[in-house]
């Protein structure tokens, strides 16, 4: 029987798909209000809230909400890619480690042991200030801001695949106790195919609910990273990278630090209550 | 228990020793290179004279030779100088290092002593309003980006109301224990808002799980009130939990202050590995590194050590 989703989990649900929408419309959504979030306008700096600027121009005079909706497409374009990508390391390696069992077991989960000993954000700002040309990178992978919001998904991926890992191996654990593994075993399939046929597909509720609740934790160490000027680099702007601008102007500007912060906050907010929503869904003892 | 102590200890030096390889190999990749920097810094370096201290130095050597003479001179405490601060690194460590145990502990403290109380009336009244409400109040602070509370209360209480320092740890020139706490307040209280939740959560679960024991019914068979089953019995056995989480915290230390030293000009363990990553300080950095990763496996090792003493079952195994 399937229980309803609880009214908070509900609300992050409808928040998500709004701020998605918002972030994928906003091209059109720019035309339509007639603003424009890279056209520099130094006569109409720091502006107030007015009809033409809904939420009053940044110290380039630029439009906020139109910076607001652009710093949302990459905000949330890279914490999706990069807890996307950390799920599907982890359950690549909670899937092996669980269903192998043995030497592969131990080898992985001590790995996953290490990486959780990690200092996480010093060891970020570390592989964020790399020289990409000493990795013997080839220099076209160098270029533009496109290859720095890349970057900040892999470094991401790579410290954060942990929990997914050590929750999909739990699951592969039990599952292959049961009745139907040890049929498929009995009727001669190979290994690889128990693996992705038939315990793959039974992890897939775990793994939705601990991928759902990485993307805000993924979301926050992004926003950090670019607020400390080693994440998403300009011109490309994520919500971090604008409260990093924002800093400089905190005694003169104040309100431009206000909003990325806040939409930061509200999405983070959303992921978390709809994972814990869809956790209590999956496993109702989890809250007493 | 002792066993599985050692065999602890033993994974963490392991863990230690691949981790200060790693980071070693991973400061070569940084950009820039010690020798080519003082080289721009002073024009009148001939190529001849960079070759001679990059030999001096043994740069020009393969990156496990250099790893291994850093390393046996490391065992030997001697982790060379910063370039920042043209001191020897542990005379620069040391006082960062206090700088961020005092604001992590005043933090935690404030975050555990504001999270117990909610914790306990979320336990009692378990799917009450009170109790959804708190939940509510757990997840936002959860939610909160950090760099950003700590703007907020800058901006409240630096900017607008003008009671507080927005940075540093006190009045340039020096001042007295009064000026260095107003410096403290707050940072202190933007890691304690950080750590609320967290504790919040943990600490509702855990009273919770002792309420639900069999003793605590015999206790009120007993005639004692909730208040005091609470106080006198569940609270004993909530602190197993939490006192877990707590070392696990105070391990990772470093990680989390990092960005409320970094929004408040606090200079702090998190900051100074900021400066020295940015600044190309390789040998602060490498050690600063390590002496995070350090304290992570010790909070770890702490944690461990802190269930097995509260927890007599798990002493006895």
């Amino acid at each position: 029987m399937r229980r309803p989703l609880p009214a908070a989990a509900r609300a992050g649900l409808c928040l998500l798909l709004a701020l998605l929408l918002a972030a994928a419309a906003a091209p059109w959504l720019e035309s339509a209000l007639r603003v424009s979030a890279e056209q520099i306008d130094l006569s109409a700096m720091l502006l107030p809230p007015s009809a033409a600027h809904l939420l009053g121009t940044d110290d380039l005079g630029r439009d906020l909400l139109a910076r607001l909706l652009r710093g949302g497409r990459v905000s949330l374009l890279v914490a999706l890619s990069a807890a996307s990508l950390a799920a599907l390391l982890g359950t690549l390696i909670g899937l092996v480690a669980g269903t192998h069992g043995g030497w592969a077991d131990a080898l992985l989960m001590r790995l996953t042991d290490g990486v959780i000993a990690l200092p996480l954000l010093p060891l970020l700002i570390v592989l964020g200030a790399l020289d990409p040309a000493k990795l013997g990178l080839p220099p076209a992978l160098l270029g533009g801001a496109g290859a720095a919001a890349g970057r900040i998904i892999v470094i991401i991926a790579l410290v954060g695949w942990t929990t997914v890992a050590r929750l999909v191996r739990a699951a592969a654990l039990s599952l292959k106790q049961q009745d139907f593994i040890r049929s498929a075993q009995a009727l001669g399939l190979g290994p690889g195919r128990i693996m992705l046929r038939h315990i793959l597909p039974n992890t897939l509720p775990t793994l939705v609910v601990a991928a759902t609740l990485s993307v805000g934790n993924i979301m926050l160490l992004e926003s950090a990273l670019s607020f400390l000027g080693l994440g998403i680099q300009p011109p490309l702007a994520s919500w971090g990278t604008m409260l990093n601008g924002a800093l400089q102007l905190l005694f003169t500007a104040p309100v431009l630090a206000v909003w990325p912060g806040a939409m930061i906050f509200l999405t983070v907010m959303a992921f978390n209550l709809l994972g814990d929503g869809l956790q209590q869904r999956l496993d109702p003892r989890q809250r007493g | 228990m002792t066993r599985h102590l050692l065999l602890r200890l033993v994974q963490g030096a392991l863990v230690l020793l691949v981790m200060s390889f790693l980071v070693y190999a991973l400061m070569g990749l940084m950009p820039g290179d010690p020798v080519e920097m003082m080289a721009a810094a002073s024009p009148s370096m001939t190529p001849e004279d960079v070759a001679r201290l990059k030999a001096l130095y043994g740069i020009d050597q393969p990156l496990p030779h250099r790893y291994l003479v850093w390393l046996g001179r490391a065992l030997s405490g001697d982790f060379g100088y910063s370039r920042l601060s043209a001191l020897p690194v542990a005379a620069t460590l040391a006082p960062a290092l206090r700088n961020s145990l005092t604001l992590m502990s005043g933090g935690l403290s404030l975050g555990l002593l504001l999270a117990l109380p909610c914790g306990a009336v979320a336990a009692l009244r378990q799917g009450g309003w009170g109790d959804r409400a708190l939940n509510l109040l757990a997840f936002a602070t959860i939610s909160l980006p950090m760099f950003w509370l700590g703007l907020l209360l800058i901006m409240l209480f630096a900017v607008d109301l003008a009671w507080l320092p927005a940075s540093g740890v006190e009045t340039v020139g020096g001042g007295d224990l009064a000026d260095r706490l107003r410096h403290l307040l707050l940072p202190t209280l933007t890691v304690a808002l950080g750590c609320f939740g967290p504790y919040l959560r943990y600490s509702r679960a855990a009273l919770g799980a002792a309420l639900r024991e069999p003793w605590v019914r015999t206790a009120r068979a007993k005639g004692l009130s909730w208040r005091q089953v609470l106080l006198r019995h569940c609270l004993r056995h909530a602190l197993i939990p939490l006192c877990t989480v707590l070392a696990l915290d105070f391990g990772g230390l470093f990680s989390g202050v990092l960005v409320t030293e970094s929004v408040f000009a606090y200079p702090g363990m998190g900051k100074l590995i900021y400066d020295a990553v940015l600044g190309s300080d390789y040998n602060l950095a490498l050690a600063a590194l390590l002496l995070a990763t350090l304290t992570t496996l010790l909070g770890t090792l702490a944690a461990d050590l802190a269930h097995g003493l509260l927890d007599k079952r798990v002493r006895a195994a």
